[in-house]
């Protein structure tokens, strides 16, 4: 985006009240007249910004703002560079390139944002949906000192920072390994991408979607019944830049947390947000149907079922809870 | 024996439980041992060649014979698992598997995918070759260390 045009969108997100014309133009270094050209060349891209006789500028919609993610984030790990796309095929490729392919610069801890995703998508390449203004599509870049098992309790550590940074919002559960439920449906969801070879992690991009308001129109008739949203949970409007932030804030502090003592501490909060502690569930673990009650999440992030032969561990797998919650 | 070789070894070692192996080429040894993470080399030349990973090859005379392939040389041409997970042979089920056997991939061409806890780790070839033989069944489980492919490399 054209750097003003950033400069002047950072700063009418940043408040809750008009900005008068004066007010812009001396902060940006531009003329009042140049601060009105801007505002109409936004205004022509579809941006709800609205001037008030003697008050000033207003901004109407949830705009996501790079440099006010990076000023909010400013010190921390995760943040050090953020960036925004409008558009994108989907967020975890697109920063898993700019992290390996040649010349493959980003740094660890490195956010990509974008207004829509072409090609959102889940485990095993299933579709996720990311509509402009109503979904937050972001991925993190890491270069963990780990080793590749140690970077798959990641992400079910990405998942007890969403659920610990909107938990005001609502009772949100976590269902393993990192999907946010609240009341059954589903309201975020997290896939972790891994390039590495024995002994070495090169890049580890974990991507959070997480539906903020319900798409205009309602959702596609098959996501009616799973798919929920935060601001219908909250019985509020929700804004994106404040999800964005409170969920990398809480990200980086567990992240830290996990480098310096490992993920015990991190798993005791994760079974604590999971939905279906000691409840009947069903895994589908690519091959067969597993029907156990789920019954401690493993010291590596393994979820333990007890069924009728004894206790299995599953790695990988859909889980189905079977109790109304 | 040259750097890359060694090399080679230092990841075999890396991706497998053993902890220690010697390799005797001509009239150099090498011999690495892991302690604890990183894996420790030690490098010497010997006077007379003492051991030989494969008892069924004769030993050479006095005459080394540097150019015949290494016994050691077999297992370096096996994909290992670097984690524990679920070994994918495709991005989806409804996907055409990455390789075949008799596919040529070429460095850097996925293999296959290993999740673990949702977090999936695409394997890509580290040099090209041809996919001789893959050892483990789509979405089943892996151990770490595992041979998942048998691929020998193209000159």
């Amino acid at each position: 985006m054209h750097a003003t045009r950033e400069a002047l969108l950072h700063r009418l997100s940043s408040g809750d009240k008009e900005l008068s014309g004066e007010e812009l133009a001396g902060s940006l270094g531009i003329s009042r007249t140049a601060v009105w050209k801007h505002v109409h060349a936004l205004q022509a891209e579809g941006l709800d910004i609205r001037a008030e006789r003697g008050r000033g500028y207003r901004l109407y919609d949830d705009v996501l703002v790079a440099s006010l993610l990076a000023e909010r984030l400013a010190g921390l790990r995760i943040g050090s560079r953020c960036m925004l796309m409008p558009e994108v095929d989907s967020t975890n490729s697109e920063l898993m390139r700019l992290a390996t392919e040649e010349g493959g610069f980003a740094p660890d801890g490195t956010v990509l944002l974008a207004e829509r995703q072409t090609r959102g998508r889940g485990r095993l390449q299933r579709n996720w949906l990311t509509t402009a203004q109503h979904s937050l599509a972001m991925s993190v870049l890491l270069r963990p000192p780990l080793a590749p098992t140690e970077v798959a309790q990641l992400p079910l550590l990405t998942a007890v920072a969403v659920q610990q940074a909107l938990a005001d919002l609502g009772p949100l559960r976590i269902k393993w390994p990192n999907d946010i439920l609240c009341e059954g449906r589903k309201l975020a969801g997290i896939l972790t991408e891994m390039r590495a070879e024995p002994g070495a992690v090169h890049a580890v991009v974990i991507g959070i979607g997480i539906n903020v308001r319900a798409p205009e129109g309602g959702w596609p008739e098959a996501l009616g019944n799973i798919a929920g949203d935060l601001s219908s949970v909250a019985g509020r409007e929700v804004c994106r830049m404040d999800v964005a932030t409170a969920v990398l804030r809480r990200l980086d502090a567990l992240y830290n947390e996990y480098l310096a003592h490992g993920f015990e501490p991190i798993r005791e909060a994760w079974w604590q947000a999971h939905a279906a502690c000691g409840q009947s569930v069903r895994v589908h673990n690519g091959t067969t149907y597993i029907d156990g009650i789920a019954e401690a999440l493993d010291t590596d992030g393994a979820l333990l079922l007890r069924t009728s032969g004894g206790v299995q561990r599953i790695i990988a797998g859909d889980l189905e809870l079977r109790e109304k919650q | 024996m040259d750097i890359n070789q060694i090399r080679k070894l230092m990841r075999l070692i890396q991706s497998s439980d053993i902890t220690e192996i010697e390799v005797t080429e001509g009239d150099q040894t090498v011999r690495i041992s892991r302690k604890g993470a990183a894996p420790d080399v030690q490098h010497y030349m010997m006077p007379q060649p003492q051991h030989f990973s494969a008892p069924a090859a004769p030993a050479p005379a006095a005459s080394p014979a540097p150019a015949a392939p290494i016994a050691a040389d077999e297992p370096l041409h096996v994909v290992s698992s670097p984690m524990v997970g679920t070994f994918y042979r495709a991005s989806s089920p409804d996907a055409a598997p990455f390789v075949s056997e008799g596919s040529k991939v070429k460095k850097g061409d996925t293999l296959c995918v290993i999740e673990a806890m949702k977090l999936m780790n695409e394997i890509e070839a580290e040099y090209a070759g041809i996919v001789e033989k893959i050892m483990v069944e789509n979405a089943t489980p892996l151990e770490y260390g595992q041979p998942m492919f048998v691929i020998t490399p193209t000159a």
